[in-house]
């Protein structure tokens, strides 16, 4: 339809075998036709091209013509601890998107938290698969999610109970494992009313492994409920990750949504939220680090479907080295959403003469009686800021450190939650650390 | 709002005024058959008495045009146009080059009068401002022709430049927006028939604004003007293009092409006033105006403005843009867009830095009332070697009413860590404390609308040169009549 790649692409002989996979599951048919269903909506909707403008800045040609295989049984028994977030929190672990019990740990979550995976899930989890989202599609359909149901390996199913309160957060750690291997999840949140929990995932790799990944978030938030979803996505430097998380948000809810990416060869991380009542504040905020080789897509849609709702969306990247760094916004208000207060601003660093930024923060608004603006920049370190603190006896690399730190450090002060905030502010400044300023090439 | 005597008046008044510009002057008009092919362009050519690189030029571009798809990413949408079942040749047919204005149809004359463009009178008065009126497709008139080429601007019908400067005209044309560039500049490249050419020669400042008013008039006549304006080392010139139709039913097409060039230290101001016929309050009639306006600063230190209030047509498609390659030249786009009912505008600029410290504005102001989509669509690109660039963009819009929708889209690509850019956009809607405000003194509400707005335009409207900032601030309370109440 809209793509020079034809069936004969190496990515879609792993899409056809993944898709006929699932008989050893023990799941039966049912599987089958989510994955049958989403490989023909994948192609139907042809792989996403440069053509189409949700994808013109983030090219898939070079993975659609890489081959991959399906993950073999998993024999990782020790999680690759240097990449995920440093936190001590109850934890439920997937390896090449199925889930591991013998590395997770739920002792301390509560009773007001329940986890169910793809084997023992209910009939009312079962039918989550089938329901259809209410929120306006883009022209191009959502790639991502076809792809994600063609090649399903797992899911998860948190349901928080009404009313129930907990400071210890949740961390979903994904790992990929193998050599070209490729696979995808899913993750159904329901928050229920009043409820407030902060959920952490962390994508990464096991040191040298080369794969795809693909997860699906589905998300619903009940009436006054708080919702924290934080996001590190820190895959190896030769995977590909791909995401989407859907949420719809229902009256006085709070949703705080935060994607910290810096992983990955190319990483896509889509976030669309759907303000179904009033009352809603929703924050998708995000952070981005990009080296060597790198692309990195956040694309956000925001949907204001009724009135007197709050959304922010503040995102800040760093780019040096070759890397290519896209950001696209969009705040779309209906006509029904008078009052709305929107905030959108996408800043962004380029520290070398090869780095690239491509953003398009956008506004579409058909309601009158509302407070919408968006701003964006794209600069390098301001030299006066570099003088000030060089006057002052600092070096020159210790103040361009200085300096990238705040400039991101502005956005993860975004997140709600303190705990979080602290953790993955350090995470951030030892990857800076890391990725830009000791390394061993001497730059 | 309760509506007064006052105001019911005042739309009566406006059923018969609505439109001062819609009629049609009848005058026997010489009409190439209805359809597009190899022949009709040949037709075109040869009765444009066109050499053989223009006419070959013109059927690359045809050949080039049928492997290629009607855009449809902008925020628009209208009726699929049969391009078969439009006249692509129209000339009036009495005046075959006229040598001076009395040999012009008086009732040609007459429109113009009608128009409030009494050339003869301008003939005589002071001198400020020289037109070029295009009537249809061939030029009519062109007065102070004498006085310009003395000083050795070069100010015509780009048919006629084709035949006096063929030098000139096939140097510049197409080199900023190439015969393949998009499916409406390639169709004006293959059947465009007439239009204005501009030469400013080395170091001369341009003593008169020049301008050039427009007009549509046959029926089933898509119009295909292409202007071509050239800036020689330091020169400048300020042109202005202004625009009316005559109220009719079916919608027409407008598919124009303008290309400036500046060379070194030389500057354009371009300012356009746009009030085609927008159609009806349903949306019935009204122009398609599909144009692809585009300059090149190719000189150091040159200079491209952009000036536009665009309150007319059903449909607008327009991008003025600005190509700064060379160094320290500087690209500036001003705009407001106005629409009401259910006209749609989807319009904006690209601003696409080359250069080493090339700089660009960007002030868009867009306002939307009655059932209208109004979207800014804008592109700031810098290239790796634009080092030290330069973009500040700021486009605010105005929402009057519920039912209209306000949408800004804007491509920020940036490949130089030295570059700066910067973009900003707000929406927002005329407050009731702003109309309490004007109307406990005493405006009606229409004119509190108006005054709130021209207030909300004042940065791009006083980029506007004189002549047109009277009529354009005229126009904006114009457009907006019945958006409140």
């Amino acid at each position: 339809m809209n793509t020079s790649i034809g069936p004969a692409a190496p990515f879609n002989d792993f899409i056809d075998s993944a898709s006929g996979e699932s008989a050893h599951e023990n799941l039966g048919e049912w599987l089958s036709e989510i994955k049958e269903k989403g490989r023909d909506e994948f192609y139907k909707l042809g792989w996403p091209s440069p053509k189409l403008e949700s994808w013109r800045y983030t090219n898939l040609n070079k993975l659609a013509k890489t081959q991959f295989r399906l993950p073999q049984t998993t024999e990782l028994d020790k999680l690759p601890c240097h990449n995920i977030i440093p936190i001590d929190a109850p934890r439920i672990v997937l390896i090449n998107g199925k889930l591991k019990r013998e590395l997770s740990d739920l002792s301390e979550i509560g009773e007001g938290i329940f986890i169910n995976s793809f084997q023992d899930m209910r009939d009312e989890q079962r039918a989550l698969f089938c329901l259809a989202n209410h929120a306006i599609l883009p022209k191009e359909g959502l790639p991502i999610k076809a792809l994600n149901d063609a090649i399903l390996s797992g899911a998860l199913f948190i349901e928080i109970m009404p009313g129930w309160q907990s400071d210890v957060p949740l961390h979903i750690v994904s790992i990929g494992y193998g050599d070209h291997v490729g696979f995808s999840s899913k993750i159904f949140v329901s928050a229920g009313e009043n409820s407030q929990v902060n959920l952490l995932e962390t994508h990464a790799g096991d040191s040298g492994s080369t794969y795809f990944s693909s997860c699906v978030s589905n998300i619903d938030i009940k009436a006054g409920a708080r919702l924290g979803h934080y996001k590190f996505q820190n895959d190896t430097n030769t995977s590909t990750h791909l995401a989407l998380a859907q949420t719809s948000i229902e009256a006085d809810a709070v949703y705080d949504n935060f994607v910290m990416s810096v992983g990955g060869i190319l990483s896509r991380n889509e976030v669309r939220s759907l303000i179904t009542a009033p009352g809603v504040e929703c924050c998708v905020n995000g952070a981005y680090l990009g080296t060597s080789n790198q692309h990195i897509d956040n694309t956000t849609f925001i949907e204001h479907a009724a009135e007197g709702s709050k959304s922010r969306e503040v995102f800040k990247g760093v780019l040096a080295d070759h890397a290519k760094g896209v950001f696209q916004g969009k705040i779309f208000v209906h006509p029904e959403a008078q009052k709305t207060d929107g905030y959108q601003m996408n800043r962004a660093l380029l520290l070398s003469d090869k780095a690239e930024i491509d953003s398009k923060p956008e506004l579409e608004i058909y309601a009158d009686d509302v407070r919408c603006s968006h701003g964006a920049t794209v600069g390098e370190l301001e030299e006066e800021h570099l003088f000030y603190l060089k006057a002052r006896g600092i070096d020159a690399e210790s103040a361009r450190r200085l300096l990238v730190e705040g400039y991101l450090g502005e956005v993860i002060d975004e997140i709600q939650s303190q705990v979080i905030r602290e953790t993955l502010s350090k995470v951030a400044s030892d990857l800076l650390k890391k990725k830009l300023f000791e390394r061993s090439d001497g730059r | 709002m309760s509506i007064d005597a006052n105001t019911a008046d005042r739309v009566k008044e406006l059923e018969v005024d609505k439109y001062k510009y819609g009629f049609v002057t009848d005058i026997e008009m010489e009409t190439a058959p209805k359809g597009l092919n190899e022949d009709i362009i040949r037709f075109i050519s040869a009765k444009k008495e066109e050499p053989d690189w223009l006419l070959e030029w013109r059927l690359k571009a045809y050949r080039h045009w049928l492997t290629m798809d009607e855009p449809d990413w902008a925020k628009v949408g209208y009726d699929k146009i049969d391009y078969q079942d439009l006249h692509y040749y129209a000339a009036p047919k009495n005046i075959d080059r006229p040598k001076s204005l009395d040999e012009v149809d008086p009732e040609l004359l007459n429109t113009y009068e009608k128009l409030g463009i009494p050339l003869k009178e301008q003939e005589l008065l002071s001198g400020v401002v020289a037109v070029d009126a295009v009537f249809d497709s061939v030029s009519v008139a062109t007065t102070y022709k004498a006085k310009l080429t003395e000083m050795g601007v070069i100010f015509c019908s780009i048919s006629e430049a084709v035949r006096e400067y063929p030098e000139l005209v096939k140097k510049y044309i197409g080199s900023v927006v190439p015969y393949s560039d998009n499916y409406f500049a390639t169709l004006n490249s293959a059947v465009f028939t007439d239009g204005s050419f501009v030469y400013v020669p080395k170091g001369l400042r341009c003593p008169m604004e020049l301008s050039t008013y427009f007009r549509i008039n046959a029926e089933n006549t898509g119009q295909f003007e292409r202007t071509l304006i050239i800036a020689d080392d330091g020169a400048y010139v300020s042109y202005l293009e202004g625009c009316t139709a005559p109220q009719r039913d079916e919608n027409q097409l407008h598919a124009a092409v303008v290309e400036l060039v500046t060379l070194d230290n030389a500057e354009i101001k371009y300012s356009t006033v746009q009030n085609w016929y927008p159609g009806d309050e349903n949306g019935k009639g009204g122009i398609y105006n599909f144009v692809t306006k585009r300059g090149a600063c190719r000189g150091e230190n040159s200079k491209i403005s952009w000036t536009q209030v665009e309150t007319g047509s059903a449909v607008t498609w327009k991008y003025p843009s600005c190509i700064l390659q060379g160094d320290n030249s500087i690209g500036e786009f001003y705009s407001v867009a106005i629409t009401n009912n259910a006209q749609q505008a989807d319009t904006g600029t690209k601003m696409i830095h080359l250069g080493k410290n090339t700089r660009s504005t960007v002030i868009s102001k867009g306002i939307s009332a009655g059932r209208a989509d109004n979207t800014y669509r804008g592109l700031v690109k810098i290239l790796p070697r634009a080092e030290g660039a330069r973009n500040f963009t700021q486009c605010d819009s105005l929402l009057i009413g519920n039912k209209c929708g306000a949408h800004t889209v804007p491509y920020i690509e940036s490949r130089n860590p030295s570059a700066r850019v910067e973009h900003e956009a707000t929406t927002s809607k005329i407050s009731e404390d702003q109309m309490f405000y004007c109307m406990q003194r005493g405006l009606s509400s229409e004119a509190a609308v108006s005054l709130i707005v021209n207030g909300f335009c004042k940065e791009v409207m006083k980029e506007l040169p004189m002549e047109f900032a009277v009529e354009a601030q005229k126009l904006i309370g114009i457009s907006l009549e019945g958006s409140v109440g």
